[in-house]
């Protein structure tokens, strides 16, 4: 097998050739992408790094992450509530079913070496197609399930209304605020007859709909409310041709807690922790 | 939903056919959900069997079969050697359904942990009830229509061409009744990698022909210059064949012998309509690459403990124990 080898993403082409790897991988989920951490990086004052795992030239996985500190000393920033898919690992075309599970371990590792000599205790999340976490545990990482949900759409649209209504003002929050700036979709509010009301921004993918919540925006409904507000997102205009919505991030997780959520399905996914970091 | 009372507690004795009824009818992992089977486990170690259900009315909705041992007076109840999934057994689905059962495991054993097999993704109420999770990773081979031929296609090229080198050399698969032999490699494997075996050498002879009585399992040797150079035990329920243990004879061996058993002993198990085949545990670096050579499908599954109180995790502490959600040598990790 030729040289794993891991570089720093400095150029466009690099960049580009990133998205069209996760995209060929089946990986292209919106918060994989570096218009992603650079919206993140605006909105909290952080800066973003991609680290390409190469094997003969060409990508095998790869780390984007959110920095902070000068060079020589930067750390990874955690993007919570917001979710960063961090880490990934690509199957390439022509591997053999047998090399693919160690050859997946041996590019994990790499970037996990590569990560810790740079960043000292790094803490991100992984992609949630990457399901082999095990190079981790290994190598003394910390690895927590976390969880995600998916709701599966109609091609024929949901015509019930939705039960969130446009958000005229600008959200307090900076990623909202960024987001919306770059027209990357739009907010929208679940309101209740007293009390605050819940803010949701609803981004726009070539496929799929990203729903994000800010934490602790949980508390504003009762349970049975936000789960009936999240299916209700199928109806939105914005809806029309997706296949589906993805809810990741901290503040989903509070926002369904135990409910029962058919017809959303579960979508595992991991946050990890650099050997010596508990949380 | 139901307006029944939920309650979490032990299933009293006359009960146990609720739990073989849950099982039949919610257990993903009958072999390992069994009763007889965890028994068998816990007393092994000493303990026995104890059997925790939530109970809606007189129905049985959840539980959990728990090998149960004390040391030192601490009712212990996690997963040990051979108990590769410790399933928490549940007819619905819906995660808040659980929470009182796993609220009355916590108060009940401060030293427990589950190993939940491949396909319960929906940890929210674990979470929820502060429990601590962890991934843990099998792999499993589909053995429909599969042949020695296709398993042998499948292989990694290497691990395939050492299996055909021992079939050209001589080698000679065959199922046995001997637990004894079976016992003897087992032994020897651990002594070798300078392991302590986690059972006394009687309660795993016992073991053993317990289990090929019983019919809850086969024995397949491989054979060479008329010796038995390795073995293979493996567990069989209605929905598939799991890898319980093995032993090779390093005197004998020359490398490929488990390979060539287990394509042989998956072939006959296939033949005669078992669906798939679990390896039960790709967690550990040295022995998972010898299992990812079968080209099967990684799945993920979950370990999970309830919070440990303070006395609980000094008590770990001071015999040096690692503060990890399963025991060393036991349960998934080591697998």
């Amino acid at each position: 097998m030729a040289a794993i080898e891991i570089v720093r993403a400095t150029r466009a082409e690099e960049i580009e050739e990133w998205s069209a790897a996760l995209e060929a991988g089946g990986a292209g989920l919106l918060f994989s992408r570096v218009v992603w951490a650079e919206t993140l990086a605006a909105a909290l004052g952080a800066s973003w790094s991609l680290h390409l795992c190469r094997i003969g030239g060409e990508i095998a996985g790869g780390a984007l992450l959110l920095t902070e500190g000068a060079s020589g000393r930067e750390r990874v920033r955690r993007s919570a509530p917001y979710p960063l898919f961090s880490l990934h690992v690509l199957h390439r075309e022509g591997v053999s079913p047998t090399r693919r599970i160690p050859q997946g371990v041996e590019v994990l590792s790499s970037l996990a070496r590569e990560l810790a000599s740079v960043y000292g205790r790094p803490s991100c999340d992984a992609s949630p197609s990457l399901v082999d976490l095990r190079a981790l545990s290994w190598a003394g990482w910390r690895v927590e399930p976390r969880v995600g949900f998916c709701l599966p759409l109609s091609r024929e649209g949901d015509e019930s209304p939705p039960l969130v209504e446009a958000f005229s003002g600008e959200p307090n929050d900076p990623v909202a605020r960024i987001a919306l700036e770059r027209k990357m979709g739009a907010a929208y509010a679940a309101r209740v007859r007293s009390g605050p009301a819940a803010t949701l921004l609803v981004l726009r993918g070539e496929r799929r709909l990203y729903a994000l919540v800010g934490r602790g925006a949980a508390r504003a409904l009762p349970a049975s409310r936000r789960v009936a507000v999240a299916r209700s997102l199928s109806s939105l205009p914005e809806a029309k041709g997706k296949e589906e919505i993805l809810f990741f991030g901290d503040g989903w997780e509070e926002w369904f807690a135990c409910e029962a959520i058919e017809p959303l399905r579960i979508v595992p996914a991991a946050r990890v922790f650099g050997p010596g970091r508990s949380r | 939903m139901s307006a029944e009372p939920e309650r979490a507690r032990p299933l009293a004795p006359g009960e146990e056919p609720l739990w073989d009824a849950l099982v039949e009818e919610a257990g993903s992992t009958p072999f390992f959900a069994s009763r007889e089977w965890v028994d068998r486990i816990a007393r092994a170690y000493g303990g026995s069997v104890r059997l925790v259900g939530l109970f809606r009315g007189d129905e049985l909705a959840a539980g959990v079969a728990l090998p149960v041992r004390r040391r030192a007076g601490i009712p212990i109840a996690t997963a040990p050697y051979l108990l590769p999934y410790l399933p928490l057994v549940a007819r619905e689905e819906r995660p808040e359904a659980i929470r009182p059962l796993l609220r009355f495991l916590a108060r009940t054993y401060p030293l427990l942990s589950l190993l939940l097999p491949p396909g319960s993704d929906d940890l929210r109420a674990f979470r929820q009830e502060a429990w601590e999770t962890a991934f843990r990773y099998t792999l499993r081979i589909d053995l429909r229509d599969a042949t020695a031929e296709s398993l042998l296609d499948r292989m990694e090229k290497s691990q395939r061409r050492r299996a055909r080198r021992a079939e050209e050399e001589g080698a000679v698969v065959r199922s046995s009744s001997n637990a004894d032999e079976h016992c003897r490699l087992v032994l020897a494997s651990y002594q070798r990698q300078g392991k302590r075996f986690p059972i006394s050498e009687e309660e795993e002879r016992g073991l053993i022909r317990w289990v090929l009585e019983s019919g809850r399992g086969r024995v397949f040797e491989l054979h060479r210059d008329g010796r038995t150079a390795a073995t293979f035990l493996i567990g069989l329920d209605g929905k598939r064949a799991y890898s319980l243990e093995s032993g090779v004879d390093w005197e004998i061996g020359r490398g490929g012998e488990s390979a060539h058993l287990l394509v042989r002993a998956l072939a006959e198990l296939a033949a005669e309509g078992t669906p798939e085949f679990d390896f039960l545990g790709v967690n550990h670096p040295s022995i998972s690459r010898f299992k990812e050579s079968f080209g099967g499908t990684l799945a993920r599954y979950h370990a999970a403990a309830p919070p440990r109180p303070l006395w609980v995790r000094l008590l770990l502490r001071l015999r040096g124990a690692p503060a990890g959600l399963e025991i060393e040598g036991e349960g998934a990790a080591g697998r």
